[in-house]
């Protein structure tokens, strides 16, 4: 509401004219505008008082994906029964002692046609991954611990079942925070390929993010500050370019990527105690492995990440429900892994459909997504919009980096 | 009537006045030279006359740079034996590639009569029209016999024509020829009693200078035809020459020699200090430079003096981890402009000259002093005596001298250390906001950086004030033209040419201190021809078709 200069006669100040008779305290409050004016122009006060602050961009570029497990080192506290048995290990133990010495030609043949029987296996010779109702296996082991990571995302402290949700057990983190929903942890907790000492299924990918792969790019603009920012808005991209490594393997902070066309998600959040929370969406999240272009769809993703002090990395969860057709489309094409990452197609998709807990089909009730919860790092990065022909220099007051 | 009159007297004065500007003065010119073909210039002539696919897979022996230049240590080159086993791997793999299946059709200009015996009269086509740009000038009949005679004894003997032709192309690339710029010179006709460079040597004088590369035909053809010892006709092929795309690669040449950049070749740096300095960083660090030196010298033909102080350059690659800026074209290059208020300015604040004059694990504010002295300044800072200990400069987590600005000024307490340390340090120091490897940095072991620092006398506030400093010091222009007029030649001036360096100063100054028009001031003079009375071994000869050296 203030206008004018402080040169010229018609100085407003709060809707008054000067020379007016104003009451003593208006008087006393227009010395005070004058004195901040000069002491502003005179760049004695903080730059803060003599304009807005900019507000700041952070880029993020996802670095590393992986299923955010809980791990014991012996795994008996998750897993008592033992970890789940691979799709040729669970059809050979279905053999009586002679078909398997038949199959196996008294234990001569390869594992590479082990592992064609054991995928081809339907009653007309399907591949049990494309189509994994067509035998019953035995049930997978499944995670029987109390411990999870991730986020309570129905809202409710015990899992009950509701318009939007199946029922399903709730999980605590390691650190005694309740009501965490993370169904994809129990279903492939105890599977070899998804754990630490296995982690081929998501290792792969990660290493092809290493080795040059196009990452999923977070920019998070409308930062007041880097630890607390009440309003922030938040965009996905996926990138076009590759990351950088240094000699030891590590992804390295403020490379550039341009963004892909086509892609782009948008919400918003806010920052607290350098916590980036984003309110959620749906995000279909592509990624590269095992020569495939493959995406996972996540309804209701969010993003929770700590973001470091200086800027330049940031960690935390991507959690949310994952659809179960975007998943079951990469394992079946995945399938043949099973020897290497043990698990076992029909047990897998008859554990994921009985334990989902998301968004139940209005028809039949079956959820059709399950609860996850992805341990997520990112570096740093400059998120290049294709608008950018010429490059500045940009500021700390523009970058955070 | 009398208007026309007043009009034609006036432009007759007026384009006499043009013409009789300062004139050339008169030079000794120096000695004969005998340069060695870098191998860059070897590279060059090779993707020129066969094209670029053809592979050079390996190095030769480097050259000692000398009077700041490999350029004039190449005058002073031999092969040793041992080198020489190099260049005899390296041209039969060329000649291997020329004559294989995916390139015969093309370079080879006939097809033999049959391709498992000799065809002499294709072998001669093929010698013919090679011979005269790889050796660069004419080839003699009785040469060319040879080398026909070679290419048919050896298909002979593996029934094969290609490889006759390969092994007489191997011979081609192996002799002195080929591998030195020989100066031949004739009596100047102009100054008797002096002797000047031939037509030939002066096309590959000019060739080398402006391209980088061997005479095109259309230079030698002028060579042959005389034109090329003409004013006209030399200024009409240097005016050709300078508006070819081909200029770029010569001035990178010159440029690459001048700051050094061989060195990079083996440039370390510690891994774990400076990650992001990936394998790629050193090669696109030069590339950058040397893009922005053409960008401003030709593109945009701008003033040499700006390159200290210009905030334009290029980026690409990874270069953006240590510059730590947005790339929007990450696989290649796209223009990027500092902003004002940047710290960086100017080419001595780029990764090339910061990273490449520093240790691999720190920065050096003498090395990078030293070097802005020896390289824009031609001042040479004698080398550090053999018994100084460098352990406190070298300890950079001594809690007592935190910054390099302490340990120096510790380690120039020592009588020995301060005189010289006392002229590279103070410019050195204005960029130790740039670490070893040349990322910006305002603290060092947590301690404030000062960035101040003084060149002769000037004092100033961080690299970008440096850039403007060395902008306004009169010998970054005349040590400029030094170094060119030493690279086009071979050698540094000599005393009989101290008026003429004299004038190409002034004519640079009057030009703007536009390099193009330096060059062009050099090239269409006599003195850059000029040839002293030999006096010794390497002076000139008699002109001497290629195949016939006396």
């Amino acid at each position: 509401m203030m206008s004018g200069s402080l040169s010229g006669e018609k100085v407003e100040t709060m809707g008054i004219r000067k020379g007016t008779s104003a009451p003593l305290f208006l008087r006393r409050f227009h010395y005070c505008v004058l004195a901040v004016a000069l002491l502003a122009a005179a760049g004695i006060l903080p730059r803060v008082f003599a304009e807005p602050a900019k507000k700041k961009t952070l880029g993020l570029a996802i670095s590393a994906w992986r299923t955010a497990l809980y791990e014991t080192p012996d795994g008996k506290e998750e897993c008592p029964e033992g970890l789940t048995l691979g799709g040729d290990q669970v059809w050979l133990s279905l053999l009586t002692p002679e078909q398997r010495d038949k199959v196996t030609k008294h234990g001569t043949v390869e594992t590479t046609q082990l592992r064609d029987f054991a995928l081809e296996r339907g009653p007309h010779g399907e591949d049990v991954c494309w189509n994994p109702t067509v035998v019953k296996d035995p049930p997978q082991k499944t995670v029987q611990g109390k411990k999870s990571y991730g986020l309570n995302l129905d809202g409710t402290d015990d899992g009950h079942a509701t318009s939007e949700t199946c029922g399903h057990e709730k999980f605590v983190t390691p650190d005694g925070v309740r009501g965490i929903d993370n169904q994809w942890y129990r279903v492939i907790g105890c599977t070899y390929g998804w754990r630490a000492a296995g982690g081929y299924t998501e290792e792969m990918p990660n290493g092809e993010l290493r080795d040059g792969g196009h990452p999923i790019l977070v920019e998070i603009t409308g930062i007041d500050d880097l630890r607390n920012s009440k309003n922030v808005d938040i965009a996905f991209y996926h990138s076009t370019d590759g990351m950088i490594k240094d000699n030891a393997g590590n992804i390295l902070p403020n490379s550039s990527y341009r963004v892909a066309k086509d892609y782009l998600y948008t919400t918003h959040g806010s920052i607290v105690d350098s916590v980036l929370t984003s309110v959620p969406i749906d995000i279909h999240f592509p990624f590269y492995a095992h020569f495939m272009h493959s995406e996972r769809f996540i309804k209701n993703a969010r993003l929770r990440l700590d973001i470091a002090s200086d800027g330049k990395s940031a960690s935390g969860l991507v959690a949310g429900y994952y659809d179960l057709d975007s998943f079951w489309s990469y394992m079946e094409r995945i399938g043949e892994l099973f020897t290497v990452a043990h698990f076992d197609c029909p047990a897998l998709y008859e554990a994921v459909h009985r334990l989902a807990d998301g968004y139940p089909d209005p028809k039949t009730g079956q959820c059709t997504a399950m609860s996850v919860g992805f341990s997520v790092t990112a570096v740093s990065g400059y998120v290049i919009h294709p608008d950018a022909k010429t490059a500045q220099a940009a500021g700390p007051a523009d970058q955070v980096r | 009537m009398r208007v026309s009159v007043r009009y034609w007297i006036a432009a007759i004065a007026a384009s006499a006045l043009f013409g009789c500007g300062p004139s050339e003065p008169q030079s000794s010119g120096g000695a004969a030279q005998v340069r060695r073909l870098t191998e860059e210039q070897y590279r060059q002539v090779i993707a020129d006359l066969f094209g670029k696919d053809i592979k050079i897979a390996g190095h030769f022996d480097p050259l000692n740079r000398t009077d700041g230049l490999l350029e004039i240590g190449a005058s002073r080159a031999a092969i040793t034996s041992s080198a020489f086993e190099q260049y005899d791997l390296i041209a039969r793999q060329v000649a291997a590639q020329v004559i294989d299946e995916d390139h015969r059709n093309v370079l080879v200009p006939c097809s033999p009569a049959s391709e498992t015996a000799p065809d002499p009269a294709c072998a001669r086509e093929f010698f013919a029209k090679i011979g005269p740009l790889l050796y660069r000038r004419p080839v003699e009949a009785r040469t060319l016999d040879k080398l026909v005679a070679v290419a048919g004894d050896s298909a002979q003997s593996v029934a094969n024509f290609y490889t006759g032709l390969a092994s007489g192309l191997a011979g081609m690339l192996e002799t002195p020829e080929f591998l030195f710029v020989a100066d031949y010179t004739e009596p100047d006709p102009n100054h008797p009693g002096q002797r000047r460079l031939d037509a030939y040597s002066r096309a590959s004088r000019l060739s080398f200078l402006l391209w980088n590369t061997m005479p095109d035909a259309a230079l030698l053809k002028v060579a042959r035809d005389g034109d090329l010892n003409s004013k006209r006709g030399l200024k009409r092929q240097v005016d050709r020459m300078l508006a070819s795309p081909r200029l770029a690669a010569g001035v990178r040449a010159f440029f690459a020699d001048m700051l050094g950049f061989d060195t990079f070749d083996t440039l370390a740096k510690d891994p774990i200090i400076y990650p992001a300095f990936v394998q790629s960083v050193a090669d696109d660090a030069q590339e950058q430079t040397l893009r922005t030196i053409t960008d401003l010298l030709i593109a945009r033909k701008g003033d040499y003096r700006d390159l200290f102080t210009t905030r334009e350059t290029v980026m690409g690659g990874p270069l953006g981890l240590l510059y730590d800026v947005p790339v929007t074209k990450p696989d290649g290059w796209a223009p990027y402009t500092f902003s004002d208020d940047d710290p960086r300015a100017g080419i001595i604040t780029q990764l090339s000259f910061v990273v490449l004059h520093s240790h691999p694990g720190r920065s050096s504010a003498t090395l990078r002093g030293k070097a802005v002295r020896e390289i824009f300044l031609c001042q040479k800072v004698p080398d550090p005596p053999g018994n100084v200990n460098f352990s406190l400069v070298q300890d950079t987590k001594n809690p007592n001298y935190k910054t390099a600005r302490q340990r120096l000024t510790a380690h120039r307490s020592a009588a020995t250390c301060a005189g010289c340390h006392k002229i590279m340090d103070p410019i050195g120091l204005a960029l130790e906001n740039f670490d070893g490897a040349g990322q910006y940095r305002t603290v060092e072991n947590d301690t404030p950086i000062d960035a101040s620092g003084e060149v002769d006398g000037v004092k100033f506030q961080g690299a970008a004030e440096l850039g403007k400093v060395l902008h306004d010091n009169p010998a970054a222009t005349s040590c400029l033209v030094n170094r060119l007029y030493g690279y086009a030649t071979g050698r540094p001036p000599v005393q009989g040419e101290k008026d003429w360096m004299k004038y190409l100063q002034a004519g640079f100054a009057e030009n703007g201190y536009r390099v193009s028009d330096l060059l062009r001031l050099i090239a269409t003079s006599d003195a850059f021809y000029e040839i002293a009375p030999a006096s010794g071994a390497q002076s000139a000869s008699e002109p001497s078709p290629t195949g016939a050296r006396s």
